[in-house]
């Protein structure tokens, strides 16, 4: 059946077990999105413990799901049940084990996709200046209709300065503009891993810069959120011990 | 199928192995670990482990006994024709996606 919208409601108790074939169906328990795909089944864990659901379940783009029997998808509620306990292990942190693999996220791929950008839009940034002050007052001073170019700067200011801290508040901020204005989710994201991968010892922006990526994964509804809240939580002790 | 008995501290599943049973608790109290939730499964429900092998994947969680403890072993075949599709079965599914709910902290 195809559905947009309301499929469940907020303390509603699932008597039918539905799986998506298409589209998009979101869930959200205890805050937090889960977005289901082709071959996710909605509202397993309500349907099969009597739980009411916290919130309404939706479809969030014209979706098709069908009414299924449990006895029938048996091995494939198993399937999909050890798909969400195996994110369990990749998003989870053992604080008093940590290994470098805990730190490695996503490849960022920031320097292609700028080209491809630049290319598309035939942007010139401009060169930056060789004095530092003015590199950075020629960032800040640029209009937020002009983020691309800002982002371009701030990519270009990395390369020139690499090792001046500042550059890390200039990738955390204009991640930020870029993710409120122009609602680029994957440009904001990888502006803000840049700041893992070039200032690894700069805890405060890594925590900043983390605790930013937990928000953005949590809107997108993408289960990955947890690594970064983990990591974020370790960075915070490591903070403190340093204090 | 066969009935098996398990001492205190004995690890009847590892997390991360590969393995051919599925169990079901007659008698004893079994620890079940899911990355950091912990929670006790008994005969009570009754509580079934081991689901993994049920489609040829390792097992997620490990469970250790916590005193003496009976379990029917059942081989992927065995329970999948005797007990998948009775309230057995869905106990198992129900059990099995609580304690995945709680370790995601969906619950």
């Amino acid at each position: 059946m195809k559905i947009e919208g309301v499929i469940f409601k907020e303390g509603e108790i699932p008597k039918r077990l539905f799986k998506v074939v298409s589209g998009t169906v979101r869930e959200t328990r205890n805050k937090t999105y889960h977005d289901l795909k082709a071959g996710d089944y909605v509202a397993l864990l309500e349907y099969f413990t009597g739980l009411p659901l916290e919130e309404d379940i939706i479809a969030i783009d014209e979706s098709e799901i069908a009414d299924v029997s449990w006895e029938e998808e048996y091995t494939d509620i198993i399937k999909k049940t050890v798909e969400l306990r195996k994110i369990i292990y990749q998003t989870s942190i053992d604080v008093e084990n940590i290994v470098l693999e805990d730190f490695e996220f996503e490849n960022v791929d920031l320097d292609e996709y700028l080209d491809q950008v630049e290319a598309l839009l035939t942007l010139s940034a401009g060169e930056l200046p060789d004095d530092k002050n003015e590199a950075i007052k020629m960032i800040q001073q640029l209009e937020d209709d002009k983020l691309i170019t800002k982002v371009n700067l701030v990519r270009r200011f990395l390369e020139k300065f690499p090792q001046e801290t500042v550059g890390a508040r200039l990738l955390i901020e204009t991640a930020a503009k870029v993710y409120i204005i122009l609602n680029d989710k994957f440009l904001a994201k990888a502006l803000l891993k840049k700041v893992l991968l070039y200032f690894p010892r700069e805890l405060e922006y890594c925590y900043e810069a983390l605790k930013a990526l937990e928000g953005i994964y949590k809107d997108e509804g993408n289960i990955l959120w947890r690594r970064f809240n983990k990591t974020s939580k370790v960075i915070e002790v490591m903070i403190r011990g340093n204090n | 199928m066969e009935t098996i008995d398990f001492s205190p501290g004995d690890i009847i599943i590892k997390n991360g192995e590969k393995g051919d049973y599925v169990y079901i608790i007659k008698s004893g109290n079994v620890k079940s670990k899911v990355g950091s939730y912990e929670c006790t499964l008994s005969e009570r429900e009754p509580d079934i482990f081991g689901l993994e092998a049920l489609i040829d994947e390792v097992y997620t969680e490990t469970c250790t006994a916590v005193n003496q403890v009976k379990v029917i072993k059942c081989s992927v075949n065995e329970f999948l024709e005797i007990y998948a599709k009775t309230d057995l079965g869905k106990k198992a599914l129900e059990s099995f996606i609580k304690r995945t709910a709680k370790a995601l902290g969906w619950i």
